[in-house]
């Protein structure tokens, strides 16, 4: 009953990117109702965000989320960013693995599977075309496509049902997409929370959000600048391969090794090179495309023991203290606030990464659990809230690591506050295809500790100025309480009349604010009474006292 | 009969409600010179508490902490004092008593209350300490009962006149307000202490008041403040040599020290009880051997406590280095009872005469 090689071959097929993902869902992150719908907001957010702030535009995105029926909704999604020219917007929609984000950048998403993602799982999921109007302008004239398509699965590409056009007032998409089997949830890992926690990595932008019981909540941006675009930068040769080394062979227009290496890595000089050469024995004068194999693995290896600089950081952008602070400050509406960025430094030798963390204390932050505020971490990997997977996060990892009670917090698990934390990279180690985790690198756990303890001390201080400040209101009501009752007593002792003491009290009121700020008024008569106070309290009972209860116990 | 000195028990009382007064006094000159008011309180802590040689009993030292309206630490204690030296006036001031459980349900109605009792009796003792007066002058009482006394003595309490020797078999019972007692008259020539009734009740049935000319005195164990001022007033008042038979055991011992010279807890007014010159009768180490009483062997907490006691200041005089030795070296103590082995009347009619005979 054996077949034939060629009969075996008869069911070869080619699959398509989009065919892939429609068998592995679970690849693009859809697993999971609650999980599938925040996919699809992070997808079609982050794509907003990119589009307008690489068009130098404040972004401001509105999101309609009806419910249809259970497990059944239907989102709509407008930006108002520069908008897609009509011949690109299938493409955009329809194509997985096309894109413009395949360079070695800090960006939000990377793979460009993002949008064609959501299009797939709303055509798999209700069979629905999708809906776009595009508004872009060309040479100062606004133009308009509104499409209707659906994804033709096994050409990964995109089939036109209908197109209108239409008048824009402004630039910007809105896409229109039907879902089943997803789920809204208010629960930490859903949309609203996504949302939320976006707005506080990103504040400079708008979200106008309307929930399926029609309310609509409007996220006002905390700060009115663009953020510095990244700037794509050469690898560094600690983080390259020999495989990516040919490659650049392959590909480059070099004529010589010793040109490709120094035009496509970083803090590759002229002395590197020959130190490579030294290393390696290998004639770097040589075409690139006479690359062998190995050859690009002794450079790797060579590249593994030589002393290069840290990767340039010019495309590392971080959101800055300022601007996580007034994030945080507009969403958590915190009695206190403080948040660090730390210097670039490196993970495995050649990643460049900054870390920043920011604690918020009191007001809304923390969770709400039946109306307590617990302690709540925010991670984010390029200002892109991290929701799931926070078990073997280096960013859980690091918090977990810290003793948060020599910062005055006790008991963090009940304490009203978020923890922030943000790792700005173009390479973010992720640990899945979901990238919701970060792999625990040492480098990046102890940056990641150090970042979160200066802000932690800095809630420290806080919270001790304010204990402090509590007592001292105590103080005052312990004095203004107690100093006319004594004067009244001790008068009625004396058989005489109150006297005027308005002045007295306010100076003992004076004296011991003075002495709540370590301005002791009169030392000695302190110690003297100090001493005085731990007799009574230690030695009151003394060996007659302890010897007369000895005697009554024998009668 | 012969005459009882003039009783000071005005004075007291005007001494009482002076002092009294002069605190509300000392705050209120203070408001009025706008300086923040302040207490001096000697400091009651055991190293401030010395051995005074030449009066033979425990005294506070010169220490004392301040008190100041200004310190948020201390305006509770200041308050709390004040209130309760109005309490105390009053009390002087109508000739009333209180214990101090009285005072501290009294003081629930105070603006600044006690968080517990242990907290007013401190108070209490605060104030007696910062003016050198006894809690029984402030009118404060202690709630254990006096001991017993029996013998020829006619005291008056208020208008009644009470003969110790017609108050029945168990005698007159010493009155907290001892103070305001006056001895009248009386027909002794010394007092002898004892510290069980058991023994006390013996005396009385051996006539050993008539024997010996003495007042007897039950002790109750350890004794009260107003039996240790009853023994201290007939001491210097009636000039009646007074003599302690105990137990003979570390706690007997120290029953009869602290009559003697006064308890380290108390030595702001050991001056009012302490009795420097009574003597202590026994039972001693030596009376268990040259008597060949019965015996028990000492615990290890008695080995302890005599071990104690010989560091002690009080028992530097030799006869109590020896004895206590001696004890150590028989380790054996014995009760007052234990004379019973020769006959109930052996311990009136052999042992308290030649006692007495080798004290005097």
């Amino acid at each position: 009953m054996s077949q034939q090689a060629s009969e075996l071959f008869d069911n070869f097929q080619e699959l398509t990117p989009s065919e892939f993902f429609r068998k592995n869902k679970q690849m693009l992150g859809f697993t999971g109702k609650i999980r599938s719908l925040t996919i699809v907001f992070h997808e079609l957010i982050t794509n907003s965000f990119d589009a307008a702030e690489e068009a130098g535009i404040l972004p401001e995105i509105k999101i309609d989320l009806k419910r249809v029926d259970k497990d059944h909704y239907i989102l709509r999604h407008s930006d108002n960013g520069p908008g897609i020219p009509e011949d690109y917007i299938m493409k955009v929609y329809c194509t997985m693995f096309a894109g413009s984000k395949f360079r070695n950048i800090q960006s939000r998403g990377q793979q460009g599977l993002g949008c064609s993602g959501c299009v797939l799982l709303s055509q798999m999921t209700t069979g629905e075309p999708a809906r776009v109007k595009s508004a872009w302008e060309v040479d100062g004239e606004l133009k308009g496509a509104d499409l209707e398509f659906k994804m033709d699965v096994k050409k990964n590409k995109g089939m036109l049902l209908n197109r209108k056009s239409y008048d824009p007032k402004h630039t910007g998409v809105c896409i229109e997409l039907e879902f089943k089997d997803v789920s809204y949830s208010l629960a930490e890992q859903g949309a609203f929370e996504y949302i939320r926690r976006t707005m506080i990595g990103n504040p400079h932008a708008k979200i106008i959000f309307r929930d399926p019981t029609s309310h609509k909540y409007i996220f006002n941006r905390a700060a009115d600048m663009v953020p510095v675009l990244p700037k794509e930068v050469l690898p560094h040769p600690r983080g390259v391969t020999a495989d990516d080394l040919i490659f650049m062979a392959k590909h480059t227009d070099k004529r010589r090794f010793r040109s490709l290496l120094t035009s496509s890595l970083s803090r590759m000089s002229n002395k590197r090179i020959a130190e490579i050469e030294e290393l390696t024995g290998i004639d770097l004068n040589k075409r690139p495309k006479d690359m062998k194999w190995e050859e690009a693995e002794a450079i790797v290896d060579a590249f593994s023991k030589m002393d290069f600089m840290a990767p340039p950081t010019s495309g590392l952008i971080p959101i800055g203290d300022d601007q996580i602070e007034d994030g945080m400050k507009e969403i958590l509406k915190p009695e206190f606030i403080a948040a660090t960025t730390r210097k670039p430094v490196t993970y495995r030798g050649g990643v460049a990464f900054i870390i920043e963390a920011g604690i918020a204390y009191g007001g809304d932050a923390g969770r709400l659990v039946n109306d307590q505020r617990k302690s709540e971490i925010m991670r984010f990997a390029n200002r892109v809230p991290l929701s799931f997977d926070q078990g073997s996060c280096a960013i859980t990892e690091a918090l977990k690591s810290i003793d948060w009670k020599r910062y005055g917090l006790r008991d963090l698990e009940n304490t009203p506050i978020t923890v922030f934390v943000n790792m700005i990279s173009t390479q973010v180690p992720y640990l899945s295809t979901g990238k919701q985790s970060i792999a625990p690198e040492p480098e990046i756990i102890h940056e990641v500790r150090q970042a979160t303890m200066k802000v932690a001390r800095k809630l420290q201080k806080y919270l001790r100025a304010k204990k402090a400040a509590k007592e001292e209101a105590m103080r005052s009501k312990i004095f203004e309480d107690y100093v006319p009752v004594i004067i009244r007593e001790s008068a009625k002792l004396a058989e005489t009349d109150v006297p005027e003491f308005q002045e007295v009290l306010a100076k003992v009121t004076r004296r011991s604010l003075a002495e709540l700020l370590g301005e002791n008024p009169d030392k000695a008569e302190e110690e003297v009474e100090g001493e005085f106070a731990s007799d009574l309290d230690d030695t009151i009972e003394n060996d007659d006292n302890k010897s007369e209860e000895t005697l009554e116990n024998m009668e | 009969m012969s005459e009882v000195k003039d009783n000071k028990n005005l004075s007291r009382k005007e001494v009482s409600y002076n002092k009294l007064k002069g605190l509300g006094e000392e705050i209120i000159e203070d408001v009025i010179k706008k300086d923040i008011p302040s207490l001096k309180v000697p400091s009651r802590g055991t190293s401030n508490i010395v051995y005074d040689d030449a009066k033979r009993y425990f005294v506070l030292g010169d220490r004392y902490g301040k008190r100041s309206l200004g310190n948020v630490k201390q305006i509770k204690k200041i308050g709390q004092m004040v209130q309760v030296a109005n309490f105390c006036k009053d009390l002087v001031q109508r000739e009333k008593t209180a214990t101090l459980r009285e005072m501290y349900y009294v003081s629930e109605g105070w603006d600044i209350g006690f968080d517990n009792q242990q907290e007013s009796n401190i108070v209490g003792e605060d104030i007696e300490v910062t003016l050198g007066m006894s809690r029984e002058d402030l009118g404060l009482m202690p709630e254990e009962d006096g001991a017993s006394v029996y013998g020829n003595i006619i005291l008056k309490e208020g208008d009644v006149e009470i003969d110790a020797l017609k108050s029945g078999k168990s005698g007159y019972t010493i009155s907290p307000t001892i103070d305001e007692v006056e001895f009248l008259d009386h027909d002794v020539e010394r007092v002898i202490a004892v510290e069980t009734m058991g023994m006390f009740h013996r005396m009385v049935q051996e006539e050993a008041y008539k024997k010996f000319n003495t007042l007897i005195v039950g002790l109750k164990g350890q004794a009260a403040r107003a039996t240790r001022r009853f023994l201290k007033r007939v001491n210097e008042e009636l000039n009646l040599p007074v003599y302690i038979c105990n137990d003979g055991d570390p706690w007997g011992f120290h029953i009869a020290m602290v009559i003697i010279s006064g308890s380290a807890k108390l030595a702001h007014v050991n001056h009012d009880l302490a009795t420097p010159n009574a003597k202590f009768l026994g039972v001693t180490a030596s009376d268990i051997v040259n008597y060949e009483l019965p015996t028990d062997p000492l615990k290890d907490i008695d080995v302890l406590r005599l071990k104690e006691l010989s560091n002690d200041p009080r028992y530097r005089d030799p006869t109590w280095q020896t004895e206590i030795k001696k004890m150590l070296k028989i380790g054996k103590k014995a009760e007052q009872q234990s004379f019973s082995k020769y006959g109930l009347e052996y311990v009136v009619d052999t042992y308290f005469p030649e006692k007495l005979e080798l004290l005097s």
